[in-house]
C-alpha cells in the first residue's frame, strides 16, 4: 500500500493528454485535459460533447471548456471518447 | 469472513481490504460498475481497471410491460468521482 498511487495523482499524469469524460447525466465529454482543481472541475481542449438522447447520440464541438465538476461521474484518461475502438 | 470483524474497525477498513479485488460499484444515475478496484481516498474517488459499466434503463408501458433494459460497456482504467458513488461492495455480482 506503501506506492499506492491516489486517484487525484492518475489525473493529474493525464494532464496534456486525451481524457474522456462520463457525467451522472446522458452526456459524455472527450477531450484534452488542460488542468482541474480540488473540485475536480476539468479544463478541457478540443472537445467533443456526446449527448445521450432517444434518437441517439447527438455530437457537439466545443473549443476550450470549463467543465463543472459537479456533474462528473467517471473520466477515462488516455481515451478518446465512445467513439474509441 | 469469521475473522472480518476484527479488521474491520470503520467504513473505510472494507475498501481497504478490497484494494486489488474485484468490486461492485453502485452510482447514481442507474449505473453500476464491476472491475479491480486500485486505489481510493477519503472522497470515496477510486481508480478501477478492468471494469465493466452497466446502465440501467426500464421502458415503461412498451413491449412487455415496463421490461428493464441494460446497456453494458468495458473500460479498461478509469476514475470514479466520489460523489457518485452509493455503496461498494466486495466481490463481483
Amino acid at each position: 500500500m506503501a506506492s499506492q498511487i491516489l486517484p487525484l495523482e492518475l489525473i493529474d499524469r493525464c494532464i496534456g493528454s486525451r481524457i474522456w469524460v462520463i457525467t451522472k447525466g446522458e452526456r459524455e465529454f472527450a477531450g484534452k485535459l488542460l488542468g482541474f482543481d480540488d473540485f475536480v472541475n476539468m479544463v478541457l481542449e478540443d472537445v467533443t460533447e456526446y449527448i445521450n438522447t432517444e434518437e441517439g447520440v447527438k455530437k457537439v464541438r466545443l473549443q476550450q471548456t470549463l467543465l463543472n465538476g459537479n456533474n462528473i461521474c467517471m473520466l477515462v484518461p488516455g481515451s478518446n471518447g465512445p467513439e474509441d475502438s | 469472513m469469521a475473522d472480518l470483524s476484527a479488521q474491520v474497525q470503520e467504513p473505510f477498513d472494507l475498501v481497504r481490504l478490497s484494494l486489488s479485488e474485484r468490486v461492485f460499484v453502485k452510482l447514481k444515475g442507474e449505473r453500476s460498475l464491476v472491475g479491480v478496484l486500485h486505489a481510493y481516498d477519503g472522497h470515496m474517488n477510486m481508480i478501477m481497471s478492468d471494469v465493466e459499466e452497466t446502465i440501467l434503463m426500464v421502458e415503461p408501458e412498451e413491449e412487455a410491460n415496463g421490461v428493464v433494459q441494460s446497456v453494458k460497456r468495458n473500460l479498461e482504467m478509469l476514475f470514479v468521482r466520489g460523489d457518485s458513488v452509493i455503496l461498494v461492495s466486495p466481490g463481483s455480482r
